[in-house]
Formats: structure tokens, sequence, C-alpha cells
């Protein structure tokens, strides 16, 4: 069979032919090249196969020869090799400290040194080439120092690893163990997958912590954020964001707090500044451990912040609204501010008001000084005025009575006596006055208490007023008494005769009025009733005051100073005042006093004879007297009752008319203030001294104060007071002189006072002598 | 339908026949989880638009290195597929994977593959009980394949290498290789790939010699061109020997009148590719002036694929799944003569995944119209057990 088509005509066919054969030729010397050409390659690649079939073939054929030499050994090396193979970790056997055998996981355990691992790699040599591997990434301690061969010389069964990472989260435990003393083995065995499981186990252990802490930061009221060490957000929570009003784009994880501060203070969300300041937090957090501060957030909202550090040198940021709580504690302090503030006030308007008060005190008391300076000038005034007052009625009255007695039986007389009895009214007046201004001016000194018969009071009352009971026709009647009662003589009788006589003054004709004393324990009570027009409830207190009326009294009765003497002296006294009345049917005027106990006093009949008074007076008197109206009258009403008369106006002149007559006059009336500092008294003690008799005298003085009548009692004088009761007086100097009892005496001069109750009713022929009182 | 059709255990894959680059990326990764997933083959023909598709699949792979390449037509899970987008994730619990991009492959330089080949291979990172083998893509018309595969067969020593060339359908125009989120063509990417999963190669053709020898008298070798044989011009010389004129030969006359061409007792097919200016004929395979040539013969192509198909692994185990690399004239042949249905369910049967090529490569050889395939089996372990 040819090659070239048949059909084509010869000379083309030998033409193709030739080329088939030049083809063929050129084939044939170019298969001796070397070359490098597709189709070349394509050849060799099919020779290279038949090669290796033929090799593999040749050396299937030696082994088979070979096998019957080395059999066990072989065997036992395949084996070996084999296993070595099948081992899933790379096998390494140094002999001597050379490599012998190891398997292909351990040569290309590192890719890079993996033409070097040969037979007869020394150990050493291995481990340098791992140490500076490429694919080696790391190893958990010094791979030549801990396997460096040369440091144990011993067998033992001395196993040590190490852990090395390789490239590509690649991690391998590598083994290394002496089987004896020539013969290390080093094993590498994978551990990647326990190293990732172990791993992955871990972060998802964190991450379930993480999903943990993250819940519980959820769930916390306050606002919390932790930062890492370089300032970086860590782990908030909503409240935190919300709490500072930060936007979700910014508050991430990863956000520095340089930029969460710029926020808030490029949003004016934090007033202050300096609560911005970062570096001084790291410093005061370095330094302390914590931070505390009160930020005001916005406009209303107070925060507090506490920065905690962390143990990573990051810090925890908390967070807590306590707006409501600074709101409160600033309305607390408000309040308490208005209080003070209030207190302030109230206590400057009161130091205000205790000055004004003060003030007012200070002018009160000095109007006081002046009101009782105005009072006392006035009492004194009205001592001094009643004083004066006193001596010219004193001397109206004795000449009015001189002048009764020449008018007796003519037409005159019913004038005279209405013209005594004026005044005998005002004389009572002044009285009055004088006690009233007297118990004002409140000196103690002006009472005496000393022990009282109250009997011989009330008998001598009694005496003193039957003659006005009789006149008006009221039945006066004294229940006799021996008691002794402590209180002032004088002050006693005054307010006992003003109580008698204003019973008397408004007790109806018929009627009357009774004087007695009742018992209470320690007390005695001395009771003035009367059968007059009473007085109503509400006038019961009113009468005690002066010039006070009751509402049943005629207006023409005259002013009412008697009460009210009553009332002063008792005050005084200490004696309790009062009064039990009815309107028609009387009144009962009470006086408590104490009562001395053990010792009374018998009751005495009256001793004076009222027979007296119709005999002459033939006696010597010395009447010493400054005042000439008062001399005259005196020594005319003495001269009427039949006394000579000697009458002097001073201690002088009275020893002059001593010497002159050449005896002791038989008795001397001295007034006790005489011109300059002459007194009555001196009169006395001169008289008595020129005559060498201790002459009867008597001093008659408007003065009533208590040291006279001492005075009088030491030196043996008697006092009368002014306006001299004629009634009395008479007796009294028949008394003196009868008994030339020079002693002064109380029972004599109580009984001195139950004398002369008709006075009035007595002829006076005492002649016109000086006449002292 | 395409569940029940075909579902291995090992990896996972995803299909498209949408036109929309958008819509086909979308659906075909649907079932494919980045996150469990080691790498990606991705196969496809030319019409879609490539940076689109190169865009869509990184964003929906999240990361995870998609490689892959044009091709003359997909075996999906159906079987044969001509616009259908191909994806086969393998999964991080079998497979690792070290890509390396060997750039340009023309002109090329042996030297310079073989060092770069045997620094991936020592850096790749072995696993004990693990099993290595390589895959290599390349450029479907660099017409580089042999120099590449023998060298690649020569470096890699313990590495078994398959591989198939890139198409472009019938149009031989440009054939691209996608790596690294471009398409790129002169160049080819070789995987390393180390599995827990029992593997095992598969290689064979439909085709018997005649008697009919005929020698190249002119020819470009690096152009893979055939001007004269038997001294007459190509094209006609061989129109006369398959007996049809010049104008009637077609792709579908190359499948069925292949070239062999012997060597050691084997022959191996020099597959034509088309016509070159009315008179040359474009090989795609290597060839040379004064090579001997031999006229080939196909035989039953469905009992040749039945019979290459039927392995079986350590233990009778059958494959999880098939990736083959099928000749493209191979395809049209089938279609030719109707048989398509019967190959596709064949593929189905088998679980071939994998696409037609413009020539495979095994043992270190490149070749035209065979299919060349990896079986997978179950892993050592799990197959003992």
């Amino acid at each position: 069979m040819s090659l070239v088509d048949e059909n084509a005509p010869p000379e083309e066919q030998i033409a193709r032919q030739a080329k088939i054969i030049d083809a063929l030729m050129r084939r044939a010397n170019r298969s001796n090249d070397v070359g490098v050409s597709a189709y070349s390659a394509f050849q060799s690649a099919i020779e290279l196969q038949a090669q290796v079939a033929a090799k593999t073939r040749d050396l299937e054929r030696a082994a088979t020869e070979l096998e019957s030499v080395r059999y066990d050994r072989e065997r036992a090396r395949r084996t070996l090799e084999d296993a070595l193979s099948a081992m899933g970790e790379g096998f390494a056997l140094f002999t001597g400290g050379r490599l012998d055998i190891c398997n292909v996981l351990f040569r290309t355990f590192l890719p890079d040194v993996a033409f070097r691992v040969r037979k007869g790699l020394r150990l050493e040599d291995y481990l340098d080439y791992m140490m500076h591997s490429r694919a080696l990434v790391s190893t958990d301690r010094g791979i030549t120092r801990n396997f460096a061969p040369e440091d144990r010389g011993g067998t033992g069964a001395s196993v040590r690893s190490v852990v090395i990472e390789l490239r590509g989260d690649r991690w391998y435990q590598l083994s290394q163990q002496r089987t004896s003393s020539s013969n290390v083995v080093l094993l590498l065995t994978e551990i990647t997958s326990i190293v990732r499981q172990s791993r992955s186990e871990k972060e998802l252990l964190i991450d379930r912590q993480a999903a943990y802490i993250q819940a519980a930061f959820e769930d916390m009221t306050s606002g919390v954020c932790t930062f890492s060490s370089s300032g970086e957000v860590m782990m908030y929570n909503r409240q935190f964001r919300q709490l500072l009003g930060l936007p979700f784009t910014l508050l991430q994880k990863g956000t520095t707090l340089t930029r969460l501060l710029d926020f808030l203070r490029n949003n004016s969300l934090v007033a202050e500044d300096a609560d911005l300041r970062v570096e001084a937090w790291r410093r005061h957090l370095q330094h302390e451990g914590w931070l505390r501060k009160r930020i005001r957030h916005g406009t209303d909202r107070v925060l507090e912040l506490q920065v905690n550090r962390l143990p990573d040198d990051g810090f925890l940021v908390e967070l807590n609204d306590v707006t409501l709580e600074s709101r409160a504690t600033e309305i607390l302090e408000n309040r308490v501010q208005e209080r003070t503030a209030e207190l302030t006030e109230a206590n400057r308007r009161l130091t205000e008001q205790y000055e004004e008060k003060a003030r007012v005190e200070e002018e009160l008391r000095l109007a006081k000084e002046r009101a009782e300076a105005a009072v006392s000038s006035k009492t004194r005034f009205l001592a001094a005025a009643s004083h004066d007052l006193l001596q010219p009625v004193n001397a109206a009255k004795l000449l009015l009575a001189t002048l009764k007695e020449r008018t007796r039986g003519t037409e005159f007389a019913a004038t005279v006596e209405r013209l005594y009895g004026a005044f005998g009214s005002t004389e009572q007046l002044l009285h009055s006055l004088l006690d009233i201004s007297r118990l004002e001016s409140a000196d103690p000194s002006a009472v005496s208490p000393s022990e009282i018969s109250l009997g011989g009071l009330m008998q001598g009352i009694y005496e003193d007023q039957s003659a006005l009971a009789e006149q008006k026709n009221v039945r006066l009647s004294v229940v006799p008494s021996d008691v002794l009662v402590c209180s002032d003589p004088v002050y006693l009788l005054r307010s006992i005769q003003n109580l008698v006589v204003n019973a008397i003054q408004y007790t109806e004709p018929g009627g009357r009025v009774l004087v007695g004393c009742r018992h209470r324990g320690k007390k005695v009570i001395l009771q003035v009733w009367d059968t007059g027009i009473g007085i109503g409830l509400k006038d019961q207190k009113r009468i005690f005051e002066e010039f006070a009326r009751a509402e049943n009294v005629a207006l023409a009765s005259g002013v009412g100073l008697g009460l009210s003497v009553v009332d002063r002296a008792c005050k005084l006294l200490g004696h309790r005042l009062w009064v039990r009345s009815k309107p028609g049917v009387g009144s009962l005027f009470c006086i408590e006093l104490d009562r001395v106990p053990g010792r009374r006093v018998p009751v005495e009949a009256p001793a004076v004879a009222p027979a007296d008074t119709d005999l002459e007076l033939e006696r010597i008197i010395l009447v010493i007297e400054n005042d000439p109206d008062v001399l005259f009258a005196m020594t005319q009403k003495l001269e009427h009752w039949g006394a000579s008369v000697l009458a002097a106006p001073s201690t002088a002149e009275a020893l002059m008319h001593v010497r002159d007559m050449g005896l002791a006059p038989d008795i001397v009336l001295a007034d006790y203030q005489l011109d300059g500092d002459d007194t009555g008294v001196r009169a006395i003690a001169e008289i008595r001294r020129e005559t060498g008799v201790h002459v009867p005298a008597i001093v008659i003085t408007a003065d009533r104060r208590e040291q006279i009548r001492r005075l009088g009692a030491e030196q043996g004088f008697t006092v009368m007071h002014k306006p001299v009761q004629l009634s009395k007086l008479r007796p009294l100097i028949e008394w003196k002189i009868r008994w030339q009892s020079p002693e002064p005496d109380t029972t004599r001069e109580q009984a001195q006072t139950k004398v002369g109750h008709d006075s009035e009713a007595q002829g006076n022929t005492l002649g016109a002598g000086r006449h002292v009182t | 339908m395409r569940d029940e059709d075909i579902s291995p255990a090992h990896v996972r894959v995803g299909a498209s026949t949408q036109t929309d680059t958008r819509a086909a990326v979308r659906e075909a990764t649907a079932c494919i989880d980045p996150r469990d997933t080691c790498f990606v083959l991705a196969l496809m023909p030319q019409s879609f638009d490539r940076e689109v598709m190169a865009q869509e699949l990184t964003r929906h792979m999240d990361g995870v290195p998609v490689f892959g390449c044009t091709t003359a037509g997909q075996i999906t899970a159906h079987g044969y597929e001509t616009g259908a987008l191909q994806l086969i994730a393998f999964p991080r619990e079998h497979f690792r994977c070290a890509s390396l991009l060997i750039e340009p492959l023309k002109p090329i330089s042996i030297t310079e593959i073989a060092a770069q080949a045997t620094r991936h291979a020592v850096r790749f990172q072995r696993t004990a009980g693990w099993n290595r083998l390589a895959l290599i893509l390349s450029d479907g018309l660099s017409k580089q394949e042999d120099l590449l595969i023998s060298t690649l067969e020569t470096v890699l020593d313990d590495l078994p290498v398959f591989g198939g060339s890139a198409g472009d359908g019938l149009s031989f125009g440009e054939t691209l290789i996608l790596h690294n989120g471009q398409f790129r063509s002169n160049v080819a990417l070789l995987m390393l790939l180390e599995t827990d999963l029992q593997f095992q190669g598969i290689g064979f053709d439909h085709f018997l010699p005649t008697d009919t020898q005929l020698v190249i008298t002119d020819a470009d070798p690096e152009e893979r061109l055939v001007k004269e044989i038997n001294g007459a011009p190509a094209a006609q010389e061989y129109a006369r020997l398959v007996g049809c004129g010049v104008a009637d030969l077609s792709p579908q006359i190359f499948a069925e009148n292949p070239i062999l061409v012997r060597y050691n007792q084997n022959y191996y097919v020099r597959a034509i590719s088309s016509v070159k200016d009315g008179q040359a004929l474009s090989f795609l395979a290597a060839i040379d002036d004064g090579v001997v040539l031999t006229l080939g013969k196909g035989t039953e192509i469905i009992k040749t694929l039945e019979a290459g198909l039927g392995v079986s692994g350590p233990g009778g185990l059958t494959p999880d799944f098939i990736l083959g690399f099928d000749c493209v004239l191979r395809k049209l042949e089938i279609e030719q003569k109707q048989l398509g249905g019967e190959a596709s369910a064949l593929f189905r049967a088998h679980k071939v995944l994998g696409f037609n090529t413009y020539g495979e490569q095994h043992c270190g050889v490149h070749m035209n119209q065979t299919f060349v395939g990896v079986a997978f089996f179950d892993p050592a372990g799990r197959a003992l057990g």
C-alpha cells in the first residue's frame, strides 16, 4: 500500500514520495539532536514513562533479588518506614547526634528547610534550622536550650516537649525522647485542632462572660462605661448613653474618651469646662485610684460621676442622676437660709423692741421719778399746807368757843354755833388731809406698832363721838373688851374713829351704831355695825377711794376722806379691812388685828367727874406759843376758865416770867415748834431746871411724829395734838396739876383721854395769857 | 431533580443555566456555604460578562478562592450542558489547596516553571494520612500544554497531574483562566491538592488504528500546523484519506477521523482543530515534520465511555464523584450520533462533573479526543470502617 495518492500523476507521485523520504530522513537525523520542541517533549514524556516503568520493573526485580539476602532487615525497615509513614506524627531518629531516619511528615514539617533534612543531619543543626525557619512563629520554650543533645549524657526516660506554632495557625508539639545512650527520637505531633478548640472554647467562654457582664451592665440603674488604658470605650450600657445624651453613632466600642468629651463640650452638655479636663482626671486617677465629681449636665440635671481604675489600667465610669437629690438639698438649704434670715430679722426686731422697751422703761422710770417727786412734793406741800391751815383754824375755834360763851342767850348764839360747827368740819377735813398725806409719804417710821388696849380705845371713841350721835339722834354703843392688840395707837384710833363717824353720818335718826370686837384665834376683828342706808355691791370697793361716795348718798353731805384714811392706815399697818353691806339695811365694817396673847386690861370706869367743869380753874399756867393769834386765843380761853395765865412766845420770855414771879407755875402748856431752833420741849426743860421743880407740862403740836411722844415719855410731859380739843384740855390740866406726877404714863394718858368729853359745854374763865401751843 | 441525578457527598455543586451573569452567579452560589469551602472550581462558557462574573463570584464566595476557566461545554449534574455556569465547591473538611499561576505560557520558560513548581510543591504543607495530587488548567489555545505538562510531570515527581485545556465552545477564539478574581489568557493554573479522600486517575479514548498511515512532510511545529501530508497539501490529502472533499472538512469529520501517533507501542490521538488557508491543518497537540501518523477509526463511543467510567476504588468502592476533562471533539461526535442523552445518563450515573476541553493532560502527556478524569472515593479510614 502506498502512502501517496495513486490517482495522482506519476511524476507527482514521485515528487511526493521524494518529499516523504526527505521528511523521514530529516526526522531520523533530528532524533539524535538535543532539542526542546513540543513534539520532543511529548516523546520524552512518553519515554520517561517507559523508563520509569522499566526502572520500576528493574527495582522490583532487584528488590526481589535482595529480598532473600536482607530479608529480615529490609522487612523490619520497611515495616518501620510504613509505620512511620502511617504515623500521624512526624518522626525522626537521631543516632549519635545525627539523623538516621525520618518520615515525610517530619521532613516536610518546615518546608523551607525540608531540603536540608537528610540523613546525617546533626540534631543541633536541625534545631538551629528550625529556630531560623520562616514557617516558625513561636515556641513556648527555647528549643536549643532544652534539646541540646550534649546536656544529657545519661539515658533515662527523659521526655521533653515544646509547643511550636507555625504559620497559618498550625500547632505542633515537639517531643524529644532519649531511647538509649546514643539514640534520640524527635516526635512532632500536630495539636492544631486541640489548640483551636481550646481557644474557641476560651473565646466562647469570654464571649459568654462578656455577654453576662453586658447583661449585668444593662440591668444597672446607673450609667456604666468602661474604658481601656488608652481611653477607648470598651463596654457601656444604655443608661450611660441616655444619661449623657450621646448619639448611637458616637458611643461605640473604640470611641475615645477625648471624642466623647469633645462632643459634650461642643454641645454644651456639661456646664463647667473644667469638668472635662481629661489630664487632670488621669492624674487624680493615677494618684488616688478613684475620682468622684458632681457635674451639671445640660440645663437642669446634676450627675454624679464616679471613676474607678481597673486592674488593666483602664477605668470604669459610673454615672448617677442625682438631680432630684441635689434639688432637694438646694431647696433645704434655701429653706434653712430663709429661716435663718427670718430668725435674724425677728431677732433684730426683738432687739429693737427690747431697746424701745428699755427706752420706754427708762422714760417711765424718769416719769415715775418725776411723778414721785411731784407726788412727794405735793404730799409735803399738802402736809405743810394742812399744818399751816390748822393753826388759824385752831385759833379761830378757840376764839369761837369764847364767843359762844359770850353770846349765849343772845340773838347771835345760833350763828356762832353754826360758825363753830363749820370750823369743826374744816378742822376735821384738815386732819384727814394731814393723815392722808402722812400715810402717803409711806415712811415706815410713821407708824410705831405697840400694844394697845382695844377696850380703852373704843371707850375713848365712844366718849368723843357720843355727843355727835346724840345730836343726830343715833344710839351709839360700845361692847367692852379687855383684849390687847398690836397696832399703831394713833392710826388705829383715827381709823376706828372715822368708821364710827362715818357710820353715824350715814345712819338716819333713830338708827343704831354698835362698836365691838370678836376673837378669831390669834386675831381680833373689830366691827362697826350700823343700821344706815347701806352700800350697793358695786360701791363697796369705791367707797375707800378719796372723795368717793355711794350712789345713795346725798351730795350735800360733804366730801368723804374718812374711809380713804381708814383704808390707807390699814394697809400701812397690815390690817385687813372689809365691808359687808346691804342697801336699806345697814353696813358692817371690819378690821382684823393681831391679838397680843395672854395679857388683859381691866375695864376702867370713867374716872373724871364732869362736875369739875363748873369750878374755877385757879391755877398759874405758863403758855408758850410763838403764834400770837393762837397765844391770844389760848390765853382768852384759859382766863375764861379762871386761870392766871403767863403768856410767852419763847423759852427766854417764859424763863423771864418765871424769874419775875419767883416761883414755878402750876403747869406749862408749850407749843413744840417755836421760832428758830427753840422748842417747847426745851422750854419745859429750862423751866424745870430754873425752878428746880418738875413742873407738869403738856406739849401741844400739829406734828404727829412718834419721836415727840417718845420724847414726852422720856422727859415727863404729855403730848396733845392740834387743834386742841378744849373738852380734853381742861380735864388734863386739872388731872396733871392734881396728881403732880412728873413721869409720863400711858395709863394716865389713856385716862386723860377719857375726860373732857363735854368740853364744849364747859365755861372757860382762862384769861388771855400767853398761851403756847 | 438535579439532586436526584447526582449527589456527591464530599463536594458541593452549584449550576445555573441563566444567561444573565449576576442571576447565574446568584443561583449557582445559592447552595454553597463559603465558610465550609476550601476553594471553588468554576466552569463556564465564554458567553458571560467576565468582569461581572469575576466580581460577583468573589463577592458571593466571600473571599474563598475561585479558580476556573472558560470551556467548550460543561458536564453538570445533568450531563452535557453548553451554556451553564458550573461551580464545584471543595470543602475544607476534605481538601487543602495551594494554587500557582504560571504566566506567561508563551514564550515558555521550562526552567522557570520547573523552579516555581518545585518551590510551590515543597511549601505545600503535608498532612499526615492525606493524599496529594495536582490539577492543571491551561489556556487551550496557547499550544504550550505539551511542554508544560511534561515539565510538571518531571518536577512534581510524587504528584500525579491531571488537567484540561480551557475551551471556547467551538470558536477556537480565546480561552481564559480565572484566578484571583481575574480572567487571563496565556496562563496556566496549577492547583496542588491535598485530600483525605482516596482517588484514582482515569484516561481513555475510543479509537483504534487503521492500516492507513501518513507522513507529515511539511509542518510548523511551533504552531502545530501541518502544511503537507505525504508530500501533498495537508487538507487535501486528509480529505482524500477520509474520503471526502476538502470543502466538507468540519469538526465533525475531524472528530470521527482522528489521527494517531504511535510511540512505544501506544497510539496517541492528534486532533485536528481546523483547516488553515484551505491547505494546512491545525492540530490541537504536538506534531513534527517527518512524523509517521496513523489514521484512527472510532469504536462504539458509549461503550468505551461506560467501560472507562466504571472504575472501582480500593475495596470495591464506587466513586463519590469523578472530576472529568472531556475533549470537545468527543462531545461533538456523540452529539453527531445523537448519543447525547445516553452519554449524559452515563455521566449522571457515574457522578461525573467537569467540562469539555481543548486538550487533556494526564501522565505528563497532552492529548486530544480523550476523557481524562480523577475518581474520588470515600476517605480510607471511613472506607475501612
